[in-house]
């Protein structure tokens, strides 16, 4: 095998790790990570959503973290994307409202557009 | 092909994931058949939230998403959608009407919109800290292509032609820096990644690191490739402790992968990279100051040439290149120098990354391409000025750049029209001010700054950049003196012609281009003593308006050094002998009773 060959495969098992671990996943949810989301607050944000998903009980959830994006006045930004609902990047959160965004769009599927990017 | 034509998104979520392959399969041999592949990139997305209609399809850039996708509609779509360019409205999601702002929703138009992303393409898309993300972005694969179908020559003749020119600021050529260090017969050469990012107010490379780290690995093994080296470094400030963490992640993934390492992916080649943390001095962003400082010298510039890549780290030939310019180069190999010339303008190729902050509504990272004028860059990007107000000048370059005032608005930004209108491309910075900024007061905290990182070493910065900053603090204190103006552009002149590196040479920018644009802001402040802009502490004259004065107290009480006297309710009066014009009164009166000027 040559390297291109060796490094498709490499390639074909990471898609299928990242579709087994995050794909599959009905409900994922990314909270930007980088100096300046976590600055912004984003660890806690993070944290409070791992809390959430133990309370409540979910299992189909993946939390993941990204790099920064880019909007550094809008920090932390959460997107949220779930079947049967458009993906959606939820600005300036804090604990307290990402539980609100968890309440209301995840259990309930109800966008909240104010808080929306 | 990281920016093709067309992208099409094919969900893999839980419920499209059943006929995700055969369509995937499918929609690759109509495009081969259409002779468009190279056009069209297919991708794999994570669910996109149509459940019930999949699956579903989405295509960049016209947003549209068709539903209910079979194999037999595939060859339409190709033949009608991405070869004519006429949508298969059958197929198009009518159901919600949100998919028209889909966009809007996901990210927001204006800022995203008029981006173009090459060195941050997976910045805030992928987990840093997961190299299998990485790989399902189709990473290292122009690692693999170069060590499987280019010869080390190929890989430069490639770089060359893109015109890929250095991103830290100088701008020098990256292809024939590479061409210089690969023509030196040695058996140990280097590369260095230069992360030591010190403008203030710039994170680029923070950012890039943080959000992607392994491009930049890439990058540095195709350049060790290609110039015989099999020893990298970055060099990276210790402040930044997330981004030195992800780098090391990224490093032990890599490594684990055999893409990093002995033997790298069976080619027999081998390559290391390892970390140097810098104490974050200015100066050791400047190539032989960085290479002392790794060598565990004092960090302090050395006369060139030699040039690095004649002797370099340890006396060896080495390569530096900045954080952003090694992310350039696996999208470059991986799409081609034909596509990333055909990006930016004719000598300025590509894309550049700006820290947009300061007075804009937006302020973030921008990737646009060269060429992008500044008013985009502003009005449209950044949203125009904060709170409605004036627009007055760009700085760009950080503290070794120029303020531009608004007739430089329209300039398509690359490197010589930069350069020509008296400012830098620098690594990136990009500082908006509004009509409430004193260019003075700008250039001295510039100044300030570059004057405190000076090393030392050679006179013309260390003793120059000193007697530059007295001048203007002398300035805006008001004890500006005829001649000053003339003074500074001399001092100013003599330090650029005469100082050892790029540190002083370019010290006296913030403070020439102020005076060249904004002159008569300097002569209102040494000949009326005025500071127009209203910040320049010592030059405000502060009085009270007996009109208005109820005589409360508040700016008494408040007054730190007991200059306000007059009886309760009866207008009182502030003593100027004694006065430090702190403006506290003006702040505390809530009657506007006091008057500033």
């Amino acid at each position: 095998m040559n390297p291109l060959e060796k490094l498709k495969q490499l390639q074909e098992d990471a898609r299928q790790k990242v579709r087994e671990e995050k794909y599959k996943c009905p409900i994922r949810i990314y909270v930007g990570s980088a100096t300046c989301e976590n600055a912004a607050g984003a660890r806690e944000v993070y944290n409070e959503l791992v809390k959430l998903k133990q309370e409540k009980n979910y299992e189909h959830i993946y939390i993941g973290q990204t790099g920064c994006s880019g909007r550094c006045d809008k920090e932390p930004i959460v997107q949220v994307m779930m079947e049967s609902s458009i993906p959606i990047k939820y600005c300036e959160m804090n604990p307290q409202k990402i539980r609100k965004v968890f309440e209301q769009h995840i259990e309930n599927k109800k966008i909240i557009r104010e808080w929306a990017l | 092909m990281i920016n093709p034509k067309y992208a099409v998104s094919i969900c893999a979520g839980a419920k499209c994931i059943n006929k995700n392959k055969e369509l995937i399969v499918a929609l690759n041999e109509e495009l081969d058949n259409a002779d468009i592949a190279d056009k069209v990139q297919v991708l794999e997305c994570g669910c996109l939230g149509y459940c019930e209609d999949g699956p579903v399809m989405f295509i960049h850039p016209d947003n549209i998403m068709y539903t209910h996708v079979q194999k037999e509609d595939i060859r339409e779509i190709v033949q009608e959608h991405l070869k004519n360019k006429r949508w298969v409205t059958r197929l198009i999601l009518h159901r919600k009407q949100v998919a028209n702002n889909f966009f809007p929703t996901f990210g927001d138009v204006a800022f995203f919109g008029k981006q173009y992303r090459i060195t941050l393409r997976n910045c805030g898309v992928i987990d840093p800290e997961s190299i299998s993300d990485y790989l399902s972005f189709r990473g290292y694969e122009a690692l693999a292509k170069v060590l499987t179908e280019y010869t080390p020559q190929g890989v430069i003749d490639e770089i060359s032609a893109s015109g890929l020119r250095g991103r830290g600021g100088g701008g020098f050529l990256t292809g024939k820096k590479w061409q210089l260090t690969r023509n030196i017969v040695d058996d140990e050469k280097y590369v260095i990644c230069n992360a030591d990012e010190g403008d203030p107010g710039a994170f680029m490379d923070r950012s890039a690191i943080e959000g992607d780290p392994h491009t930049i690995l890439e990058g540095m093994i195709i350049c060790g490739y290609a110039v015989g080296s099999h020893s990298g470094i970055v060099y990276i400030r210790a402040e930044y402790p997330l981004a030195i963490k992800r780098l090391e992640i990224a490093i032990a993934q890599a490594k684990e992968k055999n893409l990093l390492g002995n033997d790298i992916l069976g080619s027999g080649f081998d390559f290391d990279i390892q970390l140097r943390l810098g104490a974050g001095a200015f100066v050791c962003g400047e190539e032989t100051a960085l290479i002392n400082s790794i060598e565990g010298k004092r960090g302090m510039p050395v006369p060139r040439p030699p040039y690095p890549s004649e002797r370099g780290l340890f006396g060896k030939s080495t390569v530096i290149n900045n954080v952003e310019t090694w992310a350039n180069v696996p999208d470059i190999v991986l799409d081609g120098a034909v596509k990333f010339a055909s990006l930016g303008t004719e000598k300025s190729k590509g894309t550049k990354v700006f820290a947009l902050a300061g007075a804009v509504e937006n302020t973030g990272l921008v990737e646009v391409q060269m060429g992008t004028t500044l008013r985009e860059i502003i009005f449209d990007i950044g949203g125009g000025i904060l709170g409605g107000r004036k627009f007055k000048a760009v700085q760009t370059g950080g503290p070794s750049g120029g303020c531009l005032p608004s007739q430089y608005l329209d300039t398509p930004i690359d490197y010589d029209s930069l350069a020509k209108a008296g400012s830098i491309m620098g690594s990136g910075g990009m500082i908006v001010m509004d009509d409430s900024t004193c260019m003075v007061d700008v250039a001295k905290y510039f100044l300030d700054f570059t004057q405190n990182e000076s090393c030392g070493k050679c006179t013309p910065c260390r003793e120059g950049t000193k007697r530059m900053l007295e001048i203007l603090t002398r300035i805006t204190q008001g004890k500006g003196v005829d001649g000053d103006i003339e003074k500074l552009e001399r001092l100013g002149l003599m330090i650029k012609r005469a100082s050892l590196c790029g540190l002083g040479k370019a010290a006296p920018n913030p403070v020439l281009s102020t005076i060249k644009n904004f002159r008569e802001e300097y002569e209102s402040h040494i000949k009326d003593k005025k500071c127009l802009a209203g910040v320049c502490r010592e030059l405000m004259h502060y009085s009270v308006d007996t009109q208005k004065c109820i005589g409360c107290g508040a700016c008494k009480r408040n007054c730190p050094v007991n200059c306000i006297n007059g009886e309760m309710k009866h207008p009182h009066v502030i003593d100027e002998t004694k006065c430090i014009h702190c403006g506290q009164c003006y702040d505390t009166c809530k009657f506007a009773a006091i008057t500033r000027g």
